[in-house]
């Protein structure tokens, strides 16, 4: 079986390419990553201290940012290969991304902001996009009343859960969360990550969960230190 | 959802927003206005007179008498002598003249002596006669003080047949002299034609005359309409009153002189247009700065996009619908705000202009300055959606 995320020689500095541009050379990458993989429907957990490049190797994950060098594999598509806006498709096709604000849009309504996630999707003709709102709704414990109020007017922990829902309504093949509890308090945390776990397991997702908290791993199948893959010298 | 998310944005930035379209609406108020009116003055005069060959007045300007005689607007610097006037009339190939005595009003109407001719021969519009809607013509009898309503002048005024009225010497709403002794009666009320007929109150000459000198035939009159026998002889006619020696007379084609009036008023309406063009360009121009302020509140929201998949397109798309959006909700609101300022300004405008502005102010004249608008507004917000979807996902979230 291939990997849900292969990536292979992967080197990547920050400023690169500004310095490149002034015609000097950086020497100081980041990330070097020779080997490491990610199979599928597996939850992982990455941490690693602040400034480590957890957020970095995500984005390059996702595609918003490419590499210097080395390839990233998703769902056995060199994403690194491709170019901007075939990139941007294949993150609307394949994956969800959960960040640290969840950024929803505050002025749609908590369904709008659901409807935006599967409008982009590919199967953004589906006609039952409002049942499986309704559905996700009610397996985030939201109560159905959220949904015609402003994202922006929800508490930190609904403003989560409708986050979820937004990633999930597009059962996206990769479910990527970076850092999307540091705001939380303890209880409302776990609720958070164990919703998370068990939508990824019913929708069949493969779970990356990016953190600087080394207690959360204990829910995840595999905890990976962003420190011992990551061989910058 | 592509609208709703354009429309729930503005929304959300409603005072920049809102602010951007008042100035819109201002600016196609001011763009709108002046071109309508501008075609409005040019209908209206020109649908004036018309089958009147020569008009006659003491030397003035062209202009001048043409304004005072058939717009009633301004006053002759001298009248004609009645001896004159017989004299003119009686040349051969002239089929008919009629005699406008100019200089007295009823409660800012203008009061005009003529005779009975006057309903026969004078035509506006596209060669369409004077009808009367309810009564009936005077007669050159001087004893008989009778008066013919303009449509205007007979719904503003209240009057309806029978009813009597003073009239006041000179042309202001308000008079010192006032002829009590020779009461009118409204005889008749003329049919609405759209033109400064409407706000004219014609009286028979003789009683004019009887009122002011308590004779019936006048010493002079103001200016007279000629009708010829054969159009083509108004060149040589013309010359001949031009140089009619007891008298220093003007004759002038009224379409001539219309003519020579948009040439002096070209300049003045290309500087009008230049200027409400200029007041649209600053309020689009206002419209992309916004725009572009908003963009670096708006970068997250940016981002959240094109994390969900947004395309660039799409960002393009969706900045350049913001934009139209507010340029058609302030031409909308220009439009309907012009709109009601015609219809409720109209009586103003026709009682001191003579103007008849109709208030479809959107029309084949009017619909190049939209459309342009529009145009200029996509080009100009291409600067900000271009700017959109090369923001940086990652810097934003």
């Amino acid at each position: 079986m291939s990997a849900a995320i292969q990536i292979n020689k992967l080197i990547y500095s920050p400023n690169a390419r500004s310095q490149a541009k002034k015609g000097l050379q950086d020497s100081s990458a980041l990330l070097q990553i020779a080997e490491w993989n990610v199979d599928p429907g597996e939850r992982v957990f990455l941490y690693g201290p602040s400034g480590s490049g957890k957020s970095s190797l995500l984005n390059l994950i996702c595609g918003i940012t490419t590499a210097d060098s080395g390839e990233i594999l998703v769902n056995d598509t060199n994403i690194s290969a491709l170019g901007a806006r075939a990139r941007d498709k294949f993150r609307m096709q394949t994956m969800g991304v959960i960040f640290q604000q969840f950024n929803l849009l505050p002025y749609l309504s908590v369904a709008d902001n659901i409807r935006l996630g599967h409008f982009f999707s590919s199967q953004a003709h589906s006609r039952q996009v409002e049942t499986a709102i309704e559905q996700l709704t009610d397996r985030l414990r939201l109560p159905r009343s959220c949904l015609h109020q402003k994202a922006a007017t929800l508490s930190m922990g609904q403003q989560q859960r409708v986050a979820i829902a937004l990633v999930l309504i597009k059962s996206p093949a990769l479910i990527i969360a970076d850092e999307p509890t540091s705001a939380l308090d303890e209880d409302t945390r776990r609720e958070f990550i164990n919703t998370l776990i068990d939508c990824a397991d019913l929708h069949n997702s493969t779970l990356l969960f990016v953190s600087h908290e080394h207690s959360l791993g204990m829910h995840f199948d595999r905890v990976v230190a962003l420190d011992s893959i990551n061989h910058v010298s | 959802m592509f609208l709703k998310l354009a429309l729930h944005s503005l929304l959300h930035r409603r005072l920049a927003a809102m602010l951007t379209v008042a100035s819109i609406m201002i600016s196609t108020f001011v763009v709108l206005g002046v071109e309508h009116i501008r075609q409005e003055t040019r209908n209206s005069f020109s649908k004036t007179v018309s089958g009147t060959d020569l008009i006659v007045g003491a030397r003035t300007s062209q202009v001048n008498l043409l304004l005072y005689s058939i717009f009633r607007i301004g006053n002759a610097s001298a009248n004609i002598s009645w001896n004159s006037y017989q004299e003119i009339a009686a040349i051969p190939g002239i089929a008919w003249s009629i005699p406008l005595s100019l200089g007295d009003s009823h409660r800012g109407f203008r009061v005009m002596g003529t005779t009975a001719d006057y309903f026969v021969h004078f035509r506006y519009g596209n060669n369409q006669s004077l009808a009367l809607q309810e009564g009936r013509l005077f007669s050159e009898n001087p004893d008989e003080y009778l008066a013919i309503l303009g449509a205007d002048a007979a719904e503003r005024l209240g009057y309806s047949t029978d009813h009597t009225f003073t009239l006041s010497h000179g042309l202001g709403d308000v008079s010192f002299t006032q002829h009590h002794d020779h009461p009118f009666t409204v005889a008749g009320i003329l049919s609405p034609t759209g033109t400064p007929v409407d706000q004219t109150i014609h009286v028979s000459l003789a009683s004019l005359e009887a009122v002011h000198h308590g004779g019936p035939t006048p010493e002079s009159i103001t200016a007279l309409l000629i009708g010829l026998e054969s159009r083509p002889d108004a060149f040589a006619l013309q010359r001949e009153i031009n140089n009619y020696r007891p008298e220093a007379l003007l004759a002038i084609m009224p379409g001539v002189a219309l003519m020579e009036l948009w040439q002096m008023l070209s300049i003045v309406e290309q500087v009008l247009a230049f200027i409400a063009a200029l007041v649209l360009l600053a309020a689009l121009l206002g419209m992309t700065t916004m725009l572009l302020s908003t963009l670096q509140q708006r970068g997250r929201e940016i981002a959240v996009l094109r994390t969900l998949g947004a395309s660039p397109l799409f960002l393009f798309a969706l900045i350049q619908t913001e934009a139209l959006l507010m340029t058609l909700a302030g031409m909308a609101l220009g439009i309907a705000t012009l709109t009601a300022a015609i219809i409720i300004g109209n009586d103003w405008i026709s009682s001191e202009y003579g103007l008849f502005v109709t208030a479809h102010v959107v029309n084949g004249h009017t619909l190049p300055y939209l459309i342009s608008a529009v145009l200029l507004t996509l080009i100009l917000a291409c600067i900000p959606a271009t700017l959109t979807y090369r923001s940086s996902i990652v810097l934003r979230l």
